[in-house]
């Protein structure tokens, strides 16, 4: 028993000593890292000025009078503003000049820190690379995705996205090549290419994995571009599944069809994803013959379908006297209280 | 003869004390070590850029949150108003008037501008009756339900029938959420692509930080001991504990506090449960079943970072109550769903969460109870007894202060909410103390949880609020 207890003791006192040293070097860490911050921040009061003004105004001037040592807390500190003022400018000036400053005083100490040891410290140097648009880096971090060294998912990522926002030519054919991409994934991708890139992407289609085919439909209902419509259109009569809704919701967003008529079968559509987009696209086309299909539509066995059938019937002329004749004379209780819901809405937004 | 025959049986008590005790803490050394290396990963990413690639995304999910409020009005305006400037894309915020008896309604619509709208409730789960809708007219999205009171699970649902979005989060009305939360808790559900179904994030206490209209402005610590320990224990449970059960899709609880659901699968587990303290452990319970009758593979997780500031009770007397009822809210949940307990067709949940909650949390305080009065009676006895209560109280030692510890150093180690050194000095050696006085006091209450059970008692008790905002 006694030995039990020698050992229980001794494993008790260690446990305390362990937790009293990384206690003890916690503080420490926390009382320098406070100080640092200091330091940082005063030295980021003291480089905003000129750095404003450079931006503003290309002062080379300015530039030189920055005093920056190569200590990594200066870098920090640089690093610091930079980021505050690349989510506020405009103009492709400023950002050009802010993209020298990052090149001229950051590129080294990326470089090296793209090799850290530790995951979030090279996350953070890829973040920052996409924010300053460092287009020099882009080597660097092409050779990462081809290294010889493991990268992480969330690295991958990353490097893909910069790769979009730098349109770099090969990101089609990697993007295409992929196999282990979210559909959410791909879209904060495409998202960043320009139109020639999208459109060079477009014409292999067919072969593109579904996530990518739905991230690329997605990213056309949020361009709103009339151009893609005749893709639209004939993704929309050539797929089914998943694709077709997707097509569909990006037509629909879009707010323009060539010629109505061959979407009127969806009515009766299986999907109530279907109806509910042919509610939403009649309401676009406001051609008051489909009205008759809207109100059909209004008493639809789905939520969504009801809702967005009543949204269309309110953007019609004479909509609020259709709505008005559905709460009178209606017999569906579920087609009366869209109906009603529709009326008021005016009063708010 | 008979002394020979008391001694060993005594002994044979005591040890079984001590062997539970070392299951215990090996088991929370295991939770301890899993936390530990799944916080490390994440420790010092930026997180602004992690988020502003979502925030930049249009096709983050819409949420509607659900602020259930019974008596609220010393809270209710500031708890909205940080909900109104949270950083998300598109979201709706719906307060549940549950029949308060104060000025909870009149102030809302006097301070918000309200008026009654005529709006389609999607009837999906039964509720009491509703009186009337509300929506502001200065901020569209700000909606207001007034009902007949049914309590917090019953103003949830109502909640829930009038949303209009896919993923809910309920919310308490006294508690302040800072601004990135909800991207930060909508994360992995975005992430996974649907495929985890719930997510909650971290509860913090509020007493002792400086908070105006809503919002956090420094973090501070209480200098009553008793929220200084509370501190220690929500750490410990939130970082040691849930990050672990989280990472092996463990979890049976989302603190009612703050977590997202995806609306279909709440609707699918009935709602909230109305006849239970434990609505929120309840449901979660309930998602799991539905998960594993139905064969699907989802997840439900818990994220460490966004966090929930809420108020505390500082009296002795308020926290007895709460942590009574907490224990006998345990309790229910556990045996309406008693047929998941060590059953092999719940997979993980049936014998690894279930046993846990039973035989660690549950049962947990009879048996250091009886440590500790075997600890004092051995004080009188000696000898052999002696030894035995040198061996209990070093294990308790271990599993109070040590842990406690280990969880202060875990939170500076990865996401240092605290800013001041000294912060972390006094949480730590608050920690050292914890075995000597508020574990026993907390093992205590949870046992006279118990004996409430077994006497059938059925009051909850109030919990008197003050307001955290100035």
């Amino acid at each position: 028993m006694g030995q039990e207890i020698k050992i229980l003791q001794i494993v008790s006192m260690t446990m305390l000593g362990l937790l009293f040293i990384l206690f003890l070097y916690l503080i420490v860490r926390k009382t320098i890292e406070i100080k640092e911050n200091k330091y940082i921040q005063q030295k980021v009061d003291r480089l905003k000025m000129p750095i404003i003004r450079y931006l503003q105004w290309g002062k080379a001037m300015e530039l030189e009078s920055i005093e920056l040592s190569e200590k990594r807390l200066d870098k920090v500190a640089l690093e610091k503003i930079l980021s505050h003022f690349s989510e506020m400018i405009e103009g492709t000036e400023e950002e050009n000049r802010l993209q020298k400053i990052a090149n001229l005083y950051l590129k080294s100490y990326y470089l090296k820190n793209l090799q850290a040891w530790s995951w979030s410290k090279r996350m953070n140097v890829l973040y920052k690379i996409e924010d300053f648009h460092m287009e020099e880096l882009e080597e660097a971090v092409v050779q990462k995705l081809n290294g010889s060294r493991k990268i992480s998912v969330e690295e991958k990522i990353q490097i893909y996205r910069i790769l979009s926002s730098f349109q770099y030519e090969a990101i089609v054919s990697l993007l295409i090549q992929d196999e282990s991409l979210t559909e959410k994934e791909y879209r904060s991708m495409l998202i960043r290419l320009n139109m020639d890139l999208f459109h060079s992407l477009l014409s292999s289609f067919s072969e593109c994995r579904e996530a990518l085919q739905l991230a690329i439909l997605d990213v056309m209902s949020l361009r709103k571009k009339i151009d893609h419509i005749d893709f639209l259109e004939n993704t929309f009569h050539m797929y089914s599944g998943e694709v077709r809704v997707r097509a569909l919701k990006a037509i629909s967003s879009v707010g323009f069809v060539s010629n109505i008529a061959p979407y009127i079968t969806l009515s009766h559509s299986t999907v109530w994803e279907e109806r509910m987009m042919l509610a939403k696209l009649l309401g676009i086309t406001k051609n008051s013959d489909y009205l008759p299909i809207l109100r059909e539509l209004i008493h639809d066995s789905s939520w969504w379908v009801r809702s967005q059938a009543a949204e269309s019937i309110i953007k019609y002329k004479q909509g609020k006297e259709v709505l008005q004749d559905i709460l009178d004379y209606s017999k569906d209780v579920f087609a009366k209280d869209m109906a009603l819901e529709w009326l008021n809405k005016g009063a708010i937004e | 003869m008979i002394y020979e025959w008391w001694s060993t049986a005594v002994q044979y008590f005591a040890l079984f004390i001590a062997i539970y005790m070392v299951i215990i803490i090996l088991f929370y050394s295991t939770i301890l070590f899993i936390s530990m290396i799944q916080l490390r990963r994440e420790y010092r990413l930026n997180r602004e850029d992690v988020y502003d690639d979502l925030t930049n995304e249009m096709y983050t999910k819409p949420v509607s949150i659900i602020v259930p409020a019974y008596n609220e009005e010393a809270g209710i305006i500031p708890s909205v108003r940080s909900l109104l400037s949270i950083n998300y894309p598109e979201y709706e915020v719906i307060v549940v008037n549950d029949g308060s008896k104060d000025a909870t309604l009149q102030k809302m619509i006097e301070y918000y501008d309200m008026m009654k709208v005529e709006k389609v409730i999607r009837k999906q789960v039964d509720t009491s009756a509703i009186k009337g809708i509300y929506q502001s007219k200065v901020l569209p999205k700000l909606y207001m339900v007034d009902k007949e009171n049914g309590g917090k699970a019953d103003a949830l649902n109502v909640g829930l029938n009038f949303s209009h979005f896919p993923y809910i989060c309920s919310l308490d009305g006294d508690s302040v959420l800072e601004r990135d939360a909800f991207l930060k808790v909508m994360k992995p559900i975005m992430d996974s692509n649907e495929e985890v179904i719930a997510s909650g994030g971290s509860i913090r206490i509020a007493n002792g930080c400086k908070i105006k209209d809503g919002q956090v402005l420094e973090i501070g610590l209480s200098n009553r001991p008793l929220v200084v320990m509370q501190i220690i224990e929500y750490l410990r449970a939130f970082l040691m504990g849930r990050i672990g059960l989280s990472r092996h899709n463990l979890l049976l609880i989302i603190s009612g506090a703050f977590g997202v659901f995806s609306k279909k699968w709440v609707i699918k587990a009935g709602g909230y449960q109305t006849n239970t303290v434990g609505e929120d452990m309840e449901l979660v319970i309930k998602i799991h079943r539905l998960l594993k009758e139905s064969k699907e593979k989802k997840k439900i997780v818990y994220i460490p970072d966004p966090v929930c500031w809420t108020e505390v009770p500082e009296e002795m007397k308020i926290l007895k109550r709460q942590r009574r009822r907490w224990h006998r809210g345990l309790f229910e949940s556990l045996w309406n769903h008693k047929q998941l307990s060590f059953n092999p067709k719940y997979g993980k949940i049936g014998l690894i969460s279930f046993p846990y909650f039973w035989l660690i949390e549950f049962m947990g305080p009879i048996v250091e109870l009886l440590g500790y009065l075997y600890t004092i009676i051995a004080l009188f006895f000696g000898g052999i007894y002696l030894e035995f209560a040198i061996l209990i109280f070093l294990l308790s030692c271990i599993y109070g202060s040590i842990f406690s510890m280990a969880a202060v150093l875990l939170e500076e180690w990865s996401l240092r909410k605290y800013p001041k050194t000294s912060h972390i000095v006094t949480l730590f050696f608050y920690s050292l103390t914890e075995t000597f006085w508020y574990r026993p006091l907390t093992v205590l209450w949870r046992c006279e949880g118990i004996w409430q059970l077994i006497r059938g008692e059925k009051s909850w008790g109030d919990m008197s609020r003050k307001g955290v905002s100035e």
